[in-house]
């Protein structure tokens, strides 16, 4: 099949675009409303966090919209329709990740922010062990150097299929999505973010469906059954394309771990637990959320399918947008456009809000002005996140080439440093000194691995992704400085375990 | 807090470790067969049923999640 796109789609997708980013930049003006009501010395807290009175929809779509990316959408697809089987048959992987975040640790980190008012999670790893300054810079310069290229990943991956399916220069959606996202997370903080989620959440789940049923029911109609397809898949890309295991048992092993375990250490989706009004909204959210990532993930397969109608394809990210314009109705390829930005966007904000929590709490509060005034703590919290979002546009400009692959060393650079130390919140013997040596460990080895410095997962790990040497090696530095260090303060036992608060003065 | 450690321990059970071993287990045995077909399926399907069936236990699992309080010295308040 042909890559040419009709006027009438193209203005299709232009429509939808224009009006998309028109109800994004309303909502973000209806949640500065609301934090412009908010008394000043409550207004950082409305401001990262909602108050904590977010309820089940939208916490559900922090942690699903926030951490299904541009990477679901498009460069998973893209990942898909390349690779074959060896990445179509881990979509199961990333599935459960409201039930491991909200299950797992939203009544524990839900308890403990609210008795030390966190308002980023740096903030509770913060108070874990013991007010180290070296545990909260770590985390803000793991977040601020991953985070950023995530974001910028993610502006390119979305304004890219613009071009694809317009024909406009992609610099004219990056510009414009570009000032809408940072425009509503500056303005509406968490409250702004979590709205436009809500929108942002219906798009996405449309935009597969769509997908799902115009692709696969014109595989259906053409093949007759699922085993034609199959046989129609071996035929047009070869049967090394649909065996899942032509890459190494490790690597794929590795990418399991990444996309499943390593949700767990993301804090634009573990902010959800900061969040929530109640249990009840959280387990409400547990519910909405699996199955809207199973039906998005699977969707992928649409991609998968799509090898059958277009074998050759000058870049694997656009087939997604190729198949909504070849085989759904004009009109209906501009809502899944939506949904591709959706899925950017609400990453973008999520992130946004989150790294500038950690600059202001665990970088400005700490490090430069610990007494800063409320007024000022406005300011800063305001400037933070417009510097932010303009520091990952502009990394954006940059374009870098392979989406996915930016993403999966976001993710596996974030989970070397930060997944033992939030294991460590469930470990009453952990301490700062371990906690220290976790993350500069888990950051080095998986730095010079994969920057190829020292081939150590080629080496010792059987060819595996550098998560996995970052995640042993990590994980020995952690137990072996734990236990050759004091144990932690009674202090923090109270806190994170106790029923009755700390006695002031008392270690 | 006690309740809040069970529960993450019943997440890396259930969502991690016994899913891990039901989908492995089937992309193990016929991952390297590209015409593998289970009842006329092919078998990359099973991996979404699989997927489905661990969908409902997790909402299993989550129904019998305790719905208290998360107010931050609750259960002092309780006993003054």
């Amino acid at each position: 099949m042909s890559e040419v796109i009709t006027l009438e789609e193209r203005i299709s997708v232009i429509a939808v675009f224009t009006l998309y980013l028109a109800i994004m930049t309303a909502l973000g003006l209806y949640a500065r409303r609301v934090l412009k009501r908010t008394a000043i010395d409550k207004y950082v807290e409305e401001f990262y966090v909602a108050g904590r009175g977010l309820g089940t929809v939208i916490v559900a779509l922090i942690v699903a919209a926030g951490l299904c990316s541009v990477g679901t959408f498009v460069g998973g697809a893209g990942l898909a329709w390349s690779l074959g089987m060896p990445w179509a048959s881990l979509m199961g992987l990333q599935i459960f990740m409201n039930f491991y975040i909200l299950y797992g640790l939203g009544k524990k980190v839900g308890i403990v922010a609210r008795r030390i008012n966190a308002i980023s999670f740096g903030d509770v790893l913060y108070e874990r062990y013991e007010r180290s300054r070296l545990v909260a810079l770590l985390y803000a310069v793991t977040l601020l150097v991953f985070f950023t290229a995530y974001c910028s990943v993610q502006f390119v991956g979305s304004t890219r299929v613009f071009e694809v399916m317009t024909g406009l220069p992609y610099m004219v959606a990056l510009v414009l999505v570009g000032i809408v996202t940072v425009f509503y997370s500056v303005i509406g903080g968490m409250r702004g973010v979590g709205l436009t989620l809500v929108i942002q959440g219906f798009f996405m789940t449309l935009a597969y469906i769509l997908l799902i049923v115009g692709v696969w029911g014109r595989a259906i109609a053409d093949y007759g059954s699922l085993a034609a397809i199959n046989e129609a898949l071996i035929k047009t890309a070869g049967e090394s394309f649909m065996n899942a295991f032509r890459l190494p048992v490790a690597w794929l092993f590795s990418q399991w771990i990444i996309f499943n375990l390593g949700l767990l250490a993301l804090p634009h989706g573990l902010i959800a637990t900061l969040t929530y009004r109640s249990v009840k909204a959280m387990k409400r959210a547990i519910y909405v959320g699996v199955p809207l990532v199973t039906l998005w993930t699977y969707g992928i397969w649409s991609a998968l399918v799509g090898k059958i109608y277009f074998p050759k394809l000058t870049v694997p990210d656009h087939i997604n947008p190729m198949l909504a314009m070849t085989f759904l109705p004009a009109g209906l390829g501009g809502i899944v456009y939506a949904g591709i930005l959706s899925a950017a966007m609400s990453t973008i904000a999520t992130m946004l809000i989150v790294v500038s929590s950690a600059l202001l709490r665990q970088v400005y509060v700490i490090f430069v002005k610990p007494k800063a005034t409320p007024e000022e703590l406005k300011n800063v919290s305001t400037w933070l996140t417009l510097v932010v979002g303009i520091a990952a546009f502009l990394l954006a400009i940059a374009a870098p080439p392979a989406l996915e692959y930016v993403i999966i060393m976001a993710i596996g650079g974030t989970m070397s440093a930060l997944f033992w130390p939030i294991i460590g919140l469930f470990w009453k013997r952990a301490n700062k000194y371990g906690a220290v040596a976790a993350m500069a460990v888990g950051l080095v080895v998986y730095g010079i691995d994969k920057l190829k410095l020292v081939p150590i997962s080629a080496t010792l790990f059987y060819g595996s992704d550098p998560v996995i040497p970052g995640l042993v090696f990590s994980l020995v530095a952690f137990l072996a400085v734990t236990y050759l260090t004091p144990p932690p303060s009674r202090r923090v036992i109270q806190i994170f375990w106790g029923a009755r608060p700390p006695e002031e003065g008392k270690s | 807090m006690r309740r809040a450690t069970r529960e993450f321990i019943t997440m890396i059970l259930v969502g991690f470790v016994l899913y891990t071993i039901a989908y492995w287990s089937l992309l193990l045995a016929y991952g390297s067969n590209p015409r593998a077909l289970i009842a006329g399926i092919p078998w990359w399907f099973y991996t979404l049923i699989i997927s489905i069936v661990f969908n409902v236990i997790v909402m299993v699992v989550t129904y019998f999640m305790k719905e208290e309080p998360v107010d931050p010295w609750v259960e002092v308040k309780s006993v003054e």
